[in-house]
């Protein structure tokens, strides 16, 4: 986000917590302010090369050294914190902050919304979200502050979700409940989304657990079409701000869900930012990012659930009559198993992630292919603790890696040993 | 909002009374066992017996759904169309609960602490309740014609005690009950004695309330 976008946002956000902090007393107890967080402590066993993270080829948040040999790190994964004041019984307003020992800002916000949900009056019924939020994909991060009650790591899917889309707008939803069943149909409209695709494209497909602030800027690789004269994408910066307004135009999402009594739900999306991909702000190039997604998810005996997603799309960065500088279309799917019993959760997740570079730019190989698979074990001692144990293996082939003078084909294993805390306050 | 005083006790205490005493003169009891169709007893169900060409005494009686450490309590809450139920919140937070069913739409607002407010069902059927802060709660109000009910224990078993001798429609209703396997039963009652029921339910896939904090609830 821009000097100025940051300043207005972060005005609106402080505006909404004062009214929360007292300045309307329509009610005895309300406005009402109710904070939940969770610190995350992390061991981390690598044997990889070198991650993304420290401008590396690697998929994993943790990687090997600058040489590529394996590493034990101990790390603040993450603390976050999701304030919620409820300014009347129907509205209320809700910001995610997090902090973590790799992003830009020492706390950056995740979301930070207002939201309108009367209390149902018959079977249709109206929902509606403004400022800055996930939008309706992942049936994987369901827990507090975008986490997965299932893994460490989320899928390659939902952790480019984490990254470089946000509905920074307002989205509108209509429910009908049933007696067995409710579905949903939203759709949105939103800005500060032109970048996205940039990181997908340069970097690839990721699999960790680290969700972009909106302030944050995530790190490229040097590649060599960054290069001012010679590169074929000039002046890029070396790192993705994902939530930037570039072209002035607003992009959509039309999405749909549906819970079953019986235990199952559906999520289907189609997104597109619409965006003006011959824009360039001397930093960031103008992606047209466009996909479609589903996901699934249902009890198949007691205790023992499977979920399901696919997400499909293309990316376009500077269309021109005669040619596009780079055209990928990019897909992955993912499918998880998880037991539960008694405190004990044991999940299995396989996925596989591609993307195909239909341009002839020469200096713009964006390639890859890949599979990854991820076991983890969660033990809640008590309900404010959990300690989870997750052994994650990629697979991936990547044609950029070969202008770095590496092998396209690499494979990674990082374990990592995490405790979370949790709090609450209200 | 309205709270319950003492004398309003006494004086429903003083109703039951009398009620009980009046019809402790020739009255039998009816005991039912409900199972699953294939054989599992079934808690939670509401047995009730309909008198058959007289009409049903309305008989007051007490009713609450509480709401407590982020539930509903009762899960199933059978009472005589007429009853008003107490809504109190025993948790130091706000509730928001609802109904849009047919037999009776309305919305409370509940604060934390000791609150307490009343609603009164006049109209037979299934009303689902929620709360709009908590996607977790569910329960049932099911409201029936007349003042000899009961729901089932762990065992599948219920007592209807103090009936009137005479014929009577006996019904079974369970939240989930498959729609179109609805049981009923005529049933003559002797003014001394049990007079035995017994009947299986079709039921769909277990819709328990869940528990706060299960998946899709904000953790912790
Ligand atoms: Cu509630």
């Amino acid at each position: 986000m821009g000097a100025l976008a940051r300043a207005v946002f972060s005005a609106l956000t402080c505006s909404a917590f004062c009214i929360g902090a007292g300045a309307l007393h329509a009610d005895d107890d309300l406005p009402s302010l109710t904070i939940k967080g969770l610190l995350d402590g992390r061991l981390a066993f690598t044997d990889t090369p070198r991650s993304w993270e420290d401008k590396g080829f690697g998929k994993t948040r943790y990687g090997g050294d600058a040489t590529g040999d394996h590493r034990e790190l101990a790390r603040l994964a993450e603390a976050a914190a999701v304030m919620q004041a409820h300014l009347t019984w129907d509205l209320s307003a809700v910001v995610h902050i997090t902090a973590n020992s790799q992003q830009r800002h020492a706390v950056d916000v995740v979301e930070a919304y207002v939201q309108y949900k009367p209390a149902p009056t018959g079977n249709l019924g109206v929902r509606l979200k403004a400022g800055a939020f996930f939008p309706p994909i992942s049936l994987e991060n369901t827990n507090l502050a975008w986490t997965s009650p299932y893994t460490i790591s989320s899928s390659a899917i939902n952790t480019w979700v984490g990254e470089e889309l946000r509905t920074i707008g307002a989205e509108a939803s209509a429910v009908y409940r049933s007696d067995t069943w409710d579905a949903s149909l939203s759709a949105a409209l939103y800005g500060f989304n032109d970048p996205t695709g940039s990181l997908l494209t340069w970097r690839g497909w990721a699999i960790h657990d680290r969700e972009a602030g909106l302030f944050e800027r995530l790190p490229l690789a040097p590649l060599p079409n960054f290069k001012v004269g010679s590169g074929s994408a000039p002046g890029q910066a070396g790192a993705v701000d994902p939530f930037k307004e570039l072209d002035d135009r607003i992009g959509v999402y039309i999405a749909g869900g549906l819970n079953h009594d019986d235990g199952y739900k559906l999520r289907a999306i189609y997104y597109d930012n619409r965006a003006n991909n011959r824009v360039f702000d001397g930093r960031q190039y103008a992606w047209h990012t466009r996909f479609g997604a589903v996901s699934a998810a249902t009890d198949l005996t007691e205790g023992l659930e499977v979920v399901a997603q696919g997400m499909a799309g293309r990316t376009t960065m500077a269309s021109f009559p005669t040619h596009t500088v780079a055209d990928n279309d990019f897909a992955s799917a993912f499918v998880l198993l998880s037991h539960t019993w008694d405190q004990h959760r044991l999940s299995g997740r396989a996925e596989i992630f591609d993307i195909n570079d239909n341009d002839h730019t020469p200096d713009d190989p964006n390639a890859e292919h890949g599979t990854a698979l991820t076991v983890s074990y969660v033990y809640r001692p008590t309900p404010t603790q959990r300690l989870t144990i997750e052994a994650l293996h990629v697979n991936s082939n990547r044609d950029v890696r070969a202008r770095f003078g590496q092998s396209r084909r690499q494979s990674e294993d990082l374990v990592q040993l995490s405790y979370r805390l949790f709090f609450s306050w209200e | 909002m309205v709270r319950f005083g003492a004398a309003r006790r006494f004086g429903f205490g003083l109703g039951i009374l009398a009620f009980g005493w009046a019809a402790a003169a020739a009255a039998g009891t009816i005991t039912a066992q409900i199972n699953s169709d294939d054989g599992a007893a079934i808690s939670d169900a509401v047995v009730y017996a309909v008198p058959v060409g007289a009409p049903a005494p309305l008989k007051p009686s007490k009713a609450l759904m509480i709401q407590e450490n982020q539930q509903f309590n009762p899960f199933v809450l059978p009472v005589q169309a007429g009853t008003a139920v107490e809504f109190p919140n025993r948790d130091s937070f706000r509730h928001h609960v609802y109904s849009f069913s047919p037999a009776k739409s309305f919305e409370l607002k509940l604060f934390g602490g000791t609150e307490t407010q009343i609603v009164t069902f006049d109209k037979e059927g299934v009303v689902a309740l929620g709360c709009n802060i908590h996607d977790n709660m569910l329960a049932y109000i099911y409201v029936v014609p007349t003042p000899y009910f009961a729901k089932t224990d762990e065992r599948g078993q219920v007592t209807l005690s103090d009936v009137p001798a005479g014929n009577y429609t006996v019904k079974v209703w369970h939240p989930n009950q498959k729609a179109g396997s609805e049981q009923k039963a005529a049933l003559a009652v002797a003014a001394d004695g049990a007079t035995a029921y017994k009947a299986a339910l079709t039921l769909k896939r277990d819709r328990k309330q869940k528990k706060p904090g299960a998946k899709d609830e904000t953790e912790y």
